[in-house]
């Protein structure tokens, strides 16, 4: 596949984050208003269902575009926003879940989540500084 | 506003029109499920009445301001018009989550309006897509 094609599909992938962005943010809203109301867990398996998928359309776009083999012609630096922008997604999917089985496993939800959020901070941070690095050997 | 300072301010507008068109299939899909097993939602509840009613707000308006509203008319129909058909196909998902959120039997009026706008939106696309700019949608005449 050519660079041109692979740019096309970047901006592809760009407008379906901002998809997985709205239906995350549907179902973080959907559980705070939920959890007011009732503050008990309900086994609505169509939410269950859409936030699974939306998990799964955050995480998998994410490590497609970071290790898939086509992906490697394009520079990490140009990819990394969108690649982060996926995790952070697929990370604050986890929130609406969580005020849901929350009050069952409060403090090992509350590590999990936190942990895996400085996790996801550092990484970013990291891989930004390996991109500048490449791209300062490119133009010495 | 100049030209240019539009196309950024279209820039986001495109963008967000992404974020409110996820969030109503979000809302039809959770709705479809209910449909199908309505131990869920088995009203219009606060927690879905609220956000639909924020979707729609979100969606509905900003399609017809970037249709209508004069600013934007300098900036051609051909151009502007994918991002407005998101806007509106994402009210009209909102109506289908509507529907099935309070649909309990057989299909009533709003099936018949969700209906109807599944028809005429691709035809009102088609159409704007087929008809030749104005003098005044023209940049470059």
């Amino acid at each position: 596949m050519d660079n041109h094609t692979l740019q096309k599909r970047l901006e592809i992938w760009k407008r379906i984050l901002f998809i997985t962005m709205g239906a995350s943010l549907t179902l973080f809203v959907q559980a705070v208003l939920h959890y007011q109301e009732s503050q008990r867990l309900v086994f609505d398996m169509s939410w269950y269902g859409a936030w699974f998928v939306v998990q799964l359309a955050a995480f998998l776009p994410g490590f497609l575009l970071l290790w898939g083999k086509h992906w490697m012609q394009i520079p990490l630096f140009e990819r990394l926003n969108t690649i982060f922008g996926y995790f952070a997604i697929a990370w604050f999917t986890l929130l609406p879940v969580g005020l849901r089985v929350g009050p069952y496993t409060p403090k090992t939800f509350n590590f999990f989540w936190l942990g895996s959020g400085i996790a996801l901070a550092i990484g970013y941070w990291w891989l930004r500084r390996k991109s500048l690095g490449i791209q300062n050997e490119m133009f010495p | 506003m100049d030209t240019e300072q539009l196309e950024n301010q279209f820039q986001l507008w495109n963008r967000f029109m992404y974020i409110v068109l996820g969030s109503a299939i979000t809302f039809v899909v959770i709705s479809f499920g209910n449909f199908l097993n309505p131990r869920g939602w088995t009203s219009f509840a606060n927690y879905a009445a609220g956000p639909w009613m924020m979707l729609e707000l979100l969606a509905t308006p900003p399609g017809f301001y970037l249709l209508w509203h004069k600013p934007w008319q300098t900036l051609p129909l051909q151009r502007r018009i994918n991002t407005i058909s998101g806007y509106l196909i994402a009210s009209w998902l909102g109506l289908v989550a509507f529907g099935l959120m309070i649909q309990t039997d057989s299909p009533t009026e709003l099936g018949f309006l969700v209906a109807c706008g599944a028809i005429l939106f691709p035809l009102l696309y088609i159409w704007i897509l087929k008809r030749k700019p104005s003098q005044r949608e023209e940049m470059f005449p």
